[in-house]
C-alpha cells in the first residue's frame, strides 16, 4: 500500500516538473530560513542557562530615583555583595566584576591591547562554573595577583604551551597565570578574556569598601534556592533602608536607591540598563520567529495552491480509489504522506542551502555556526522534524481533508461536473485568498524594509550639532605616571605637522562618562540633580565644533576653570536657570564652581535617545581617548604619521584607534543588521510568492488554452490576450497592497518608537513597495501570458 | 441479490420536485446479465449509481444481499465495494500515474492482501485478458479499448459477485465494443458474475438476459 502511494507521489512529482520544482524550491527556501532563524533563536535563549544552579544565580541592579526621574544602573556599589551576604542567609556567595578594556598586556616582547579584562572576587568560579583547561578552579583566584586567562589569550601570548606560573604584565601590576579557561560553545553575557583577582589591599579598593554612592561594580549573588524575585526584591528594599538610607541622609542626597534582582539568564536580554555588559533585543527573537513562520507559511501556500490547481485531476483518483474500497482516512493518509515526502525532499535540499549560506549567516549575526556541529545537535533535528511535520500538515491539508470528502459519484459521473459545481467557485476564492495573503506578507516586509532604510539614512546623515568628520580617536592604554607628559609631547609633535589640525583628550567619545549628583545654587537657592557628565581638555569642545549659545569655553588664560563647568541648553532648561551664567554648580556643597558657558544641544548619545542635560567638566589628566582632527583628506598619510609618532612615545603599547564617524555609526550596527535581515526576508518572500504566482498563472493559462484560441480566432490581439491573463493576477496584488499597507504602517510606527529621531513615514515607501511588487508579479505572469498569446490558435483547438 | 422496492429519487428545483427515479421496483438475482436502456435523462445512470450505492435515494427500500442499504456507514459501504462490487466506467477512470499492473493491483491493496498473492492474482487476470505485454505501460499509452479492458480487469480483480458498468462501450468503436460485450458474456456464463450495464446500443443490450427500459425515471413494462 505504502509503495503504491509512494509510486503515485513520485510519478506525480516527475510528471509535473515545473510544479514540483516550484514546490520544492520554495519549501527549501522556507525551511532554510526557518532553520537559520531557529538556530539564532535557540542560541539567543540559551544564554546563561548552562550554569550549575543557573536559576539561583542573580545579578543585582541599582536604581536611583529623584525628582521623579529614575536612573537605572547595571552596576552597584562595591560593598553591596559582601553586605548582602552578611545580611541574608539565603545568599550563598557573592561575586563582583569590574571590567576594563584596552589594557596593554605584555609577556616577554609581546604586547597586545586586551579587552574584557575582568577584575573579580576569588569566588568567581563558585558562581560561574567555567571549565578550566589548566589550573584548579577552586584555588586559582585565591592569591592576590593571580590571573586566569581565556584559551584564545593564552594562545596569543604563549602558543600551545602550558602557561601556568608565567607572569603577564598589566599597566599597573603583574599577574601570575593560575588558570586557563577552556573555550566553550555555551553562551553567556560574560565573555572574559582575563580574570584578575581584585587586590583587596589596594588603596583604591579599600576606599571603595564603604563608598555607597560610588557605583562601578557588577554584583552577582548565588542563592541557596532558585530566585523568587518578588520576595527577594522585598528583602533588598529592607536592606537599602537599613544600609543606604543613613548614608544618603548624612550626605544630604535627595534621591532614593532601590535594588532589583534579575536571574542571570535574563541579563542577555537586558535592554533597560545602558551599562549592561552585552545587549540583545528579546523582541527580535519573537519578531524573527514570527517572520520565519510567515515565510514557511508562504511556501506552504504555494504547495496548497498548486495542489488545488491539480485538484480536478487528483479528484478523479480519489473517486476511483473510493469506489474500489478506500476509506476516507486512507485517502487522508495518502495525501498527507505525499506532502510529507515533498517536505522531506525539500528538507534535503535545504541542507544543501544551509551549507551554502552558513558563512553569510555567521557574518551577519556574528555567530559561529558550524554545519557538522548542527548535524550533531539534537535541537536541530527536533526543529527540522517539527518544520517537516508542519509543512506536511499545512501543505497537504487541502487535498487530504478537502478532496477526500468528495462523494465519488460527483467526481466520476463526468469530468466536467466538478467545474460547474459551486465547490470550484469556493476553491477559486480560496486560491485567490492564498495569493493575496502571500503578497500581503511580502509587501508588508518590503514597506518595512524601505522605511528601516529611510530611518537609518536619517540617523547617519542627521546634523548632530558637532563635527565628527575626519576625527581620529586614539584609545589610550592604562598610562603610568609619565603618561600625561608623554601625551602632551605626542600632541606637540603631531601639531607640528600640517596634516594634523587639532588634538584633544577626553574621557568619553560617544555616550556619557557618568551620571553624577550635582549641587546647584541659583539666586541663593540650593538644589540637587543627577546629570550626565563628560569631561575633556581645553581643546575638547573646540575640536568637536560645538557651538556656544552664551558664555565662553574653558581657557588656559583664566585660572580656576578646573572648578568651573559648561552645560548644554537642555541642562539649563532642566535646571530652570533663567540666567545660567550667574548660577553655580558642583560635586559637593562646599566646592561650587561657576557655569561659564552654555552650548547648543548636540547629540552626544545615539539618536535612539533625545538629548539629555549634560555637564561638561575640564579634565586635568589624560582620559581614555585622544581625539585628533585631521586637516586633509589624505587619511592614510595622517594615520601613518600618527602611528609612527605613537611608537616613539609608547613603544610598548600597540596603537588602537577608530574614526569618530565610524564609531558613531557603529551604534546603529544592530539596526544595520536588522536592515540586512529585512532585505533578505523581503527578497525571500517575494521570490517564493512569485514562484507560486508563476505556477498558478501557468496552470490557469493551460486551463484557458481553448478560450484563448477562440478569442484569437475571433480577432483578439496579443496585447488583448496578455491583458486578459495578467489582469486577474494584478488585481489580486492590488488587494494585497491595500491589506498590507495599514499593517506595515502600524508595525513601522511601533519600531520607530525606539528612536528619539524618527523618519517620516512617507507615502512614497508604500507606493514604491506597491510598484515594485506589481512589476515583479507582472514580469512573472508576463512570460506565461506571452507564451499563450503567441501560440497558434489552431494548435490549441485541435488538442481539445 | 438486489431488491429495490418503491424507490423514489428527486431533486428540488425551486418549489418543484424533479423526479429522477419514480417508484422503481426491481429484483435482480445472482447470475443475471441485465441491460438498462432508455433515452438520455431517463435515469439509467442514476439507477445504476443507486444500485452501486454511489448515490442515495429519497424514498423506498433497497436491500443488497439481505442488508438494508439505507443508513450504511462509510466503512460498511466500502467493505461491500471491496467484497462484492466492481465498477466499470465509460471514461475508464484509470489512475494515470500507475502502470497497468499497478492499476489492477490497487483494489487488492485496500484489502490487505500479501504481496505474493497480489502478484499471482494480477498475473492471472493479465493473462486472461491477454494484456500481459502491456503491464508496464501507463494508461495514456493505451488505446481506449485497451484502457477499458484494464478498467474491467481492475473491477474484477477482487472477485466481485456484481459488476456495474456505466456505458462501458460508450467511448469505444464497434469492434472494441463487441469484444468487451463478449467478455461480459463470458464472465457471466463461466464465472457467474452478475452484471448490470447501462447502454444506449440495442445491439449491446441483446447480450443481456433481461432488458430494463427506463423512461422519465420509471420502468417501462
Amino acid at each position: 500500500m505504502l509503495k503504491n502511494y509512494l509510486i503515485v507521489a513520485w510519478r506525480n512529482l516527475m510528471r509535473n516538473k515545473v510544479f514540483s520544482f516550484i514546490n520544492i524550491f520554495g519549501l527549501s527556501l522556507g525551511i532554510t530560513s526557518c532553520i537559520f532563524i531557529s538556530l539564532y533563536i535557540l542560541e539567543e535563549i540559551s544564554y546563561d542557562k548552562h550554569w550549575k544552579n543557573a536559576d539561583a544565580i542573580i545579578k543585582i541592579n541599582w536604581e536611583e530615583t529623584g525628582n521623579g526621574i529614575t536612573d537605572p544602573y547595571a552596576v552597584s556599589a562595591f560593598g553591596t555583595g559582601p553586605s548582602l551576604k552578611r545580611n541574608f542567609p539565603e545568599v550563598e556567595e557573592f561575586l563582583r566584576i569590574m571590567p576594563a578594556n584596552n589594557l596593554t598586556v605584555s609577556y616577554n616582547n609581546k604586547y597586545f591591547n586586551e579587552n574584557k579584562n575582568y577584575f573579580v572576587d576569588s569566588t568567581f568560579f563558585n558562581v560561574f562554573n567555567y571549565e578550566l583547561l589548566y589550573g584548579d578552579s577552586k584555588n586559582c583566584l585565591r592569591e592576590p595577583n593571580s590571573i586566569v586567562i581565556s584559551e584564545a589569550m593564552a594562545a596569543k601570548f604563549f602558543g600551545k604551551n602550558n602557561p601556568l606560573g608565567l607572569i603577564l604584565k598589566y599597566p599597573k601590576n603583574s599577574y601570575k597565570v593560575t588558570g586557563v579557561i577552556k573555550e566553550t560553545q555555551q553562551k553567556s553575557h560574560l565573555s572574559p578574556n582575563a580574570l584578575l583577582r581584585i587586590n583587596y589591599s589596594d588603596k583604591e579598593i579599600i576606599e571603595q569598601q564603604e563608598g555607597w554612592l560610588w557605583i562601578n561594580t557588577y554584583t552577582y549573588l548565588k542563592l541557596r534556592t532558585p530566585l523568587d524575585a518578588v520576595a527577594f526584591d522585598e528583602k533588598l528594599k529592607i536592606w537599602a533602608k537599613k544600609t543606604l538610607e543613613p548614608v544618603l541622609k548624612k550626605e544630604n542626597v535627595g534621591y532614593k536607591i532601590e535594588l532589583k534582582s534579575k536571574v542571570v539568564s535574563q541579563v542577555h536580554f537586558d535592554n533597560y540598563h545602558a551599562d549592561e555588559f552585552e545587549k540583545s533585543d528579546k523582541s527580535n527573537v519573537y519578531f524573527f520567529g514570527l517572520i520565519s513562520f510567515f515565510i514557511l507559511l508562504i511556501a506552504c501556500f504555494n504547495y496548497m495552491n498548486l495542489s488545488t490547481a491539480k485538484a480536478t485531476k487528483r479528484a478523479k483518483e480519489v473517486g476511483m480509489r473510493k469506489v474500489i474500497g478506500a476509506l476516507r482516512k486512507e485517502i487522508i493518509f495518502q495525501f498527507l504522506g505525499e506532502s510529507f515526502i515533498i517536505s522531506l525532499i525539500s528538507f534535503i535540499f535545504s541542507l544543501a542551502l544551509l551549507v551554502i549560506f552558513i558563512p553569510a549567516f555567521n557574518a551577519l549575526t556574528s555567530k559561529n555556526i558550524i554545519f557538522l556541529n548542527i548535524l550533531a545537535d539534537f535541537n536541530f533535528w527536533a526543529i527540522s522534524l517539527l518544520i517537516i511535520l508542519f509543512i506536511s500538515f499545512i501543505g497537504g491539508s487541502y487535498p487530504a481533508f478537502y478532496l477526500s470528502n468528495f462523494k465519488p459519484i460527483h467526481i466520476l459521473k463526468g469530468n466536467l461536473n466538478l467545474f460547474k459545481s459551486p465547490i470550484l467557485f469556493r476553491k477559486i476564492k480560496f486560491r485567490q485568498l492564498l495569493v493575496v495573503a502571500q503578497f500581503a506578507i511580502s509587501i508588508i516586509i518590503i514597506i518595512v524594509t524601505i522605511l528601516i532604510y529611510d530611518q537609518l539614512k536619517l540617523l547617519k546623515n542627521k546634523d548632530l550639532g558637532f563635527n565628527k568628520d575626519q576625527v581620529l580617536v586614539l584609545r589610550m592604554p592604562g598610562l603610568d605616571s609619565l603618561g600625561n607628559t608623554k601625551v602632551s609631547s605626542l600632541k606637540n609633535e603631531l601639531l607640528l605637522s600640517p596634516l594634523i589640525k587639532k588634538f584633544s583628550t577626553a574621557n568619553q567619545i560617544i555616550g556619557v562618562e557618568g551620571n553624577i549628583l550635582f549641587r546647584t545654587k541659583d539666586k541663593g537657592q540650593m538644589g540637587q540633580s543627577s546629570l550626565n557628565v563628560n569631561s575633556g581638555d581645553y581643546e575638547y569642545l573646540d575640536l568637536l565644533g560645538v557651538k556656544f549659545v552664551e558664555g565662553r569655553n574653558f581657557s588656559k588664560q583664566i585660572t580656576g576653570d578646573g572648578n568651573n563647568f559648561i552645560i548644554n541648553e537642555a541642562a539649563a532648561k532642566f535646571l530652570q536657570l533663567k540666567n545660567p551664567l550667574s548660577a553655580e554648580l558642583g560635586w559637593d556643597e562646599q566646592h561650587l564652581g561657576k557655569i561659564i558657558g552654555v552650548v547648543k544641544d548636540f547629540n552626544y548619545n545615539s539618536l535612539h535617545t533625545k538629548i539629555d542635560p549634560l555637564v561638561l567638566a575640564l579634565r586635568n589628566s589624560v582620559g581614555l581617548y585622544a581625539l585628533i582632527k585631521l586637516s586633509s583628506d589624505n587619511v592614510k598619510q595622517s594615520v601613518d604619521l600618527i602611528t609612527e609618532k605613537w611608537k616613539v612615545f609608547f613603544p610598548q603599547n600597540p596603537i588602537s584607534y577608530f574614526f569618530m564617524d565610524e564609531g558613531f555609526n557603529k551604534q546603529y550596527s544592530r539596526d544595520d543588521v536588522m536592515l540586512i535581515i529585512f532585505v533578505c526576508f523581503a527578497g525571500l518572500t517575494i521570490l517564493i510568492s512569485c514562484l507560486g504566482l508563476f505556477g498558478l498563472a501557468s496552470y490557469s493559462t493551460e486551463q484557458r488554452t481553448k478560450e484563448i484560441g477562440i478569442r484569437k480566432i475571433i480577432g483578439a490581439s496579443v496585447t488583448n490576450i496578455i491583458k486578459l491573463i495578467s489582469i486577474d493576477f494584478l488585481f489580486l496584488i492590488l488587494v494585497a497592497i491595500i491589506i498590507a499597507s495599514p499593517i506595515a504602517y502600524f508595525f513601522i510606527k511601533s519600531w520607530l518608537q525606539n528612536f528619539a529621531y524618527k523618519t517620516e513615514i512617507s507615502f512614497w515607501a508604500f507606493l514604491l513597495a506597491g510598484i515594485l511588487t506589481i512589476c515583479t508579479a507582472f514580469l512573472t505572469v508576463f512570460y506565461i501570458a506571452l507564451k499563450a498569446a503567441f501560440t497558434n490558435p489552431i494548435k490549441n483547438l485541435r488538442t481539445e | 441479490m438486489i431488491e429495490l422496492k418503491n424507490i423514489f429519487k428527486w431533486v428540488n428545483q425551486g418549489a418543484n420536485k424533479t423526479f429522477l427515479l419514480r417508484d422503481i421496483n426491481l429484483t435482480i438475482n445472482e447470475g443475471e446479465l441485465i441491460s438498462i436502456m432508455g433515452p438520455s435523462g431517463s435515469g439509467k445512470s442514476t439507477l445504476l449509481n443507486v444500485i452501486g450505492m454511489l448515490d442515495g435515494f429519497d424514498e423506498g427500500e433497497y436491500s443488497f444481499m439481505g442488508n438494508s442499504v439505507k443508513g450504511l456507514k462509510e466503512k460498511q459501504r466500502s467493505q461491500l465495494y471491496k467484497e462484492h462490487i466492481g465498477f466499470v466506467f465509460q471514461a475508464y477512470h484509470l489512475i494515470d500515474e500507475l502502470t497497468v499492473f499497478e492499476n489492477i493491483e490497487t483494489p487488492l491493496l485496500y484489502q490487505d492482501m500479501k504481496s505474493s498473492e497480489r502478484k499471482a492474482l494480477v498475473a492471472d487476470v493479465l493473462d486472461r485478458f491477454n494484456i500481459v505485454g502491456k503491464k508496464d505501460l501507463f494508461p495514456t499509452q493505451l488505446s481506449g479499448g485497451q484502457q477499458q479492458l484494464v478498467g474491467i480487469a481492475r473491477a474484477l480483480i477482487g472477485k466481485p459477485k456484481l459488476l456495474l458498468a456505466d456505458e462501458p462501450t460508450g467511448n469505444l468503436n464497434s469492434k472494441q465494443g463487441e469484444e468487451i460485450m463478449e467478455l461480459f458474456k463470458k464472465l457471466n456464463k463461466e464465472d457467474g458474475v452478475t452484471i448490470i450495464q447501462v447502454t444506449h446500443s440495442e445491439k449491446n443490450a441483446e447480450y443481456g438476459s433481461r432488458i430494463i427500459n427506463l423512461l422519465d425515471g420509471r420502468i417501462e413494462k
